[in-house]
């Protein structure tokens, strides 16, 4: 009979606990952000979708060697001087795996990862772009 | 053909006026105090996890029930094929109904009550239990195994916690000798039955949550066990009569209580409807703050709980106020 | 007199249900509330992995193990990566090895909070404790983000080393989390571990005997609440594990609680391996020198390590060129999930909740 009244008791303390941390809390201030009216900067590093700078691509192909899930296509000519011209950067963001994989091996450091975050578009067919029209001006 | 209205007749729809304007008074009230009561719910459980909860319509979100309303008026409404067509229909308003009905023995301020009864506190008690048909129904008619468990577990649990819910007002009831609210608000006057019957008090509490269907007692609804209970079914505006039942049935629950134990209207300097209210709010309050906080109950430690530990003890808590009051003789 | 007749009724639990833990499927048949037979269903989440890696380069597998077990990424990465290494027979300089460890350690508390808090969250504390796993989660996501610009798939961890050095600032971002988790473990207690409602709810729920997790080969958290000490990291210590003080911390009777109590107790040793590691780290390189083209010597190896869910295995068979022959990946939740079926015969409907989340697996993992 005491054991079970004892029990009553720190069974009822052990209640009273928790509802003493959730006040602590209910009086401290969010943690959240207010998106979209608040913004987080991402990290220097973060890894948004695959851009590219178009003048310093050399159509190497190494990026689309590198990219575990054939996501990328680069489309050239030959020029006069039998030098590689960049003619199209097909990017599939649809199956993309963000992974950065095929920014290592870039020699000229053209393609990279930017900061972009909201990738949602209407229609699947959005998701194919072509980078050297989409990033015209990225230097 | 004409009718002749004698004066008795008059006097009888004139009053039939009178209370319909005082039902439907009522039920502005209700609709608006839900609509506050689910965005402060919002509120308190955002802050209590860092959140700050509904912040887009009006200030700090305070118009965001409107616009959920509004949303919900505007869905399809799903009904689905293997349903009980009748029940379906007719178990959010019954719901509603008898979680609405109770409001007509509340006295929420001195002289504000509907309908003074000699036997108020009987009719609440009597109405408040019918909801449980409504959701019953609602289980059944959705034609859903997942509903049904959660009709089944909620029928047992409003019906098993009635019990000591009714003996522990039932002792309240010994110390005044009366079943009306307005008598038992005015026999506080000195000391709240809070502190003269803390365990009853207590018992209420406890049981009063079980019959709201809150947690840590919602298993009714369970949302990770039976995906949403007896109105998992239910979309577009019969979800929100289920949705207003349950915060009527809150409020309720917490006006009786505050009636039978915290003195109801009285309390210095404020109008007694202030008071009444903030006693109100203040329940709530303390409602919502244990649904986020605790885990909930498994069915059968619920039952146990009910029977093996809340009716012995409201059941010496009886014994014990009857003994008082021989004592005193 | 007629007598009342009872039917059994079947119930299909998931694959989309608030609380199946991802797209696991529970067949279950019932007597009122209490489970007569229940069949697991799995693959809804299959996507090939052992196939798709047979067509990868070394290096390009390693996305892929991110989304295994999508919980404990890093420690998936490690794995891996320590399998081929262990056939290239690389030597890892001494700072990737310190990054490593420390990155994977602070995996397996994010890990480790995120099971403690879907774990109570299907057991009704609604919301609560599972946004506060989250707040302190996301300090160690912000960190990883910081560190390699992911926030779950991170595919940090290379052949040889890291993908990048630590940043600036990540040493004090790692010990200012190190000061605020420590308080926030004993909010844990005060509001989880020792609930009355929580301790009914757990206490001698889903037992697990230690000769039942080991004939179904549970390992992990699972099998150390059952009462068998055995952590990889310990056993068979791999990396820089046996420079370091840590505890395993084990229970007896097997049941949800013990679960739970083991997860939380590994975090505090988490915590303390990281606090040992984070002032050692040595200058020098973040990667070994390794060919562009990576290939690996033809043979078989298998090789385990400890991830948050217990033993993840890599057994590769290299035939010498660029891609490996075969892959297969032992991945710890399959095999702790395989005990639910006998697990849950005869309990009610709110254990298997407790069940399922208390042995906390992850479906990527399971379906591969």
């Amino acid at each position: 009979m005491i054991k079970r009244i004892k029990r009553i008791f720190s069974d009822s303390f052990s209640l009273l606990q928790g509802l003493a941390v959730t006040a602590k809390y209910l009086f401290s201030p969010a943690v959240t952000l207010q998106y979209p009216t608040q913004r987080w900067t991402p990290p220097e590093r973060y890894r948004g979708r695959v851009a590219l700078r178009p003048k310093k691509c050399i159509s190497c192909q190494m990026c689309v060697r590198a990219c575990p899930n054939y996501s990328l296509e680069v489309k050239f000519s030959l020029g006069e001087d039998k030098k590689r011209k960049l003619s199209g950067f097909i990017y599939h963001l649809d199956t993309c795996l963000f992974c950065g994989l095929c920014v290592e091996p870039c020699p000229t450091a053209a393609i990279f990862m930017n900061q972009e975050y909201e990738l949602a578009v209407y229609e699947r067919k959005e998701l194919v772009m072509d980078l050297t029209e989409a990033d015209k001006n990225v230097e | 053909m004409m009718f002749k209205i004698s004066p008795e007749n008059w006097a009888f729809l004139i009053e039939f006026a009178w209370l319909c304007a005082k039902a439907a008074g009522l039920l502005g009230f209700v609709s608006l105090s839900v609509m506050f009561l689910i965005w402060w719910e919002r509120k308190v459980s955002a802050h209590i996890q860092s959140r700050l909860g509904p912040m887009r319509v009006g200030w700090h979100g305070c118009l965001q029930t409107i616009a959920d309303t509004i949303k919900l008026l505007l869905k399809e409404n799903i009904v689905a094929k293997d349903t009980d067509k009748v029940s379906f229909w007719l178990a959010p308003l019954v719901s509603f109904v008898a979680a609405f009905l109770p409001f007509a023995a509340i006295p929420f301020a001195k002289n504000l009550v509907v309908q003074d009864f000699g036997l108020g506190l009987l009719y609440i008690f009597a109405v408040s239990s019918l909801g449980v048909i409504g959701v019953f129904m609602a289980g059944w008619g959705s034609g859903n195994k997942y509903s049904l468990l959660g009709a089944m577990r909620a029928s047992a649990q409003i019906i098993s916690y009635e019990i000591p819910l009714v003996l522990s007002v039932l002792s309240i009831v010994m110390l005044t000798g009366s079943l009306n609210m307005t008598k038992i608000v005015e026999a506080q006057g000195q000391v709240w039955f809070a502190f003269s019957q803390p365990i009853a008090f207590l018992i209420y509490f406890i049981s009063a949550l079980a019959e709201t269907n809150r947690a840590p007692f919602d298993i009714s609804e369970a949302e990770s066990e039976l995906v949403a209970g007896f109105h998992t079914e239910y979309s577009g505006m019969k979800f929100s009569m289920f949705f207003l039942a349950e915060y009527t049935n809150m409020f309720v629950v917490s006006a009786i209580a505050a009636t039978l134990f915290l003195g109801g209207w009285q309390g210095p300097f404020l109008p007694g409807i202030f008071w009444f209210l903030a006693k109100v709010y203040f329940l709530i309050f303390l409602m919502m703050w244990i649904r986020w906080t605790f885990p909930r109950f498994r069915v059968d430690q619920l039952m146990n709980f009910a029977w093996k530990f809340l009716v012995p003890l409201a059941f010496l808590n009886i014994l014990a106020t009857a003994l008082f009051l021989v004592l005193k003789k | 007199m007629p007598t009342l007749e009872t039917q059994q009724f079947s119930v299909s639990f998931g694959p989309q249900h608030p609380s199946t833990h991802g797209v696991l499927h529970l067949q279950m048949d019932l007597d009122g509330e209490v489970i007569v037979n229940c069949t697991p269903h799995i693959g809804y989440l299959h996507r090939d992995f052992e196939k798709i890696c047979e067509n990868r380069t070394y290096t390009q597998i390693i996305p892929f193990t991110d989304r295994l077990d999508y919980l404990g990424a890093m420690n998936n990465n490690f794995g891996y990566c320590l399998t081929v290494e262990k056939l290239l027979g690389v030597v890892i300089p001494e700072r990737a090895e310190y990054i490593r460890v420390i990155i994977a350690e602070l995996n397996r508390i994010a890990s480790h909070l995120l099971a403690v808090g879907t774990f109570v969250q299907d057991l009704g504390a609604f919301g609560t404790p599972l946004l506060y796993c989250f707040r302190e989660r996301e300090m160690i996501l912000d960190i990883f983000e910081l560190t390699c610009g992911a926030r779950l798939t991170y595919n940090y961890y290379r052949l040889g080393g890291v993908s990048a050095d630590i940043p600036e600032g990540f040493v004090q971002k790692v010990k200012d989390f190190i000061r605020y988790f420590r308080p926030k473990l004993t909010d844990y207690h005060r509001l989880i571990t020792n609930n009355a409602i929580f301790l009914i709810r757990t206490k001698d729920i889903g037992v697990l005997s230690k000769e039942k997790a080991l004939n179904y080969a549970i390992s992990g958290p699972s099998l150390r609440a059952s009462g068998i000490k055995f952590d990889l990291r310990k056993e068979e210590p791999y990396s820089i594990y046996p420079r370091f003080e840590f505890d395993i911390p084990t229970r007896n009777s097997g049941d949800c609680w013990d679960r739970y109590i083991v997860r939380m107790e590994e975090m505090e040793q988490s915590l303390r391996i990281v606090e040992q590691a984070i002032d050692k780290i040595p200058e020098g390189d973040f990667s070994a020198k390794l060919p562009k083209i990576i290939k690996v010597p033809a043979g078989e190896l298998y090789f385990r390590t400890e991830s948050p869910r217990g033993e993840l295995g890599f057994y590769l068979i290299s035939d010498g060129s660029a891609k490996p022959y075969r892959l297969k990946c032992r991945a710890p939740s399959f095999s702790n999930l395989s005990v639910i079926a006998e697990l849950v015969k005869g309990v009610k409907i709110a254990d298997v909740i407790a069940i399922l989340g208390s042995l906390d697996i992850v479906l990527g993992e399971i379906d591969r």
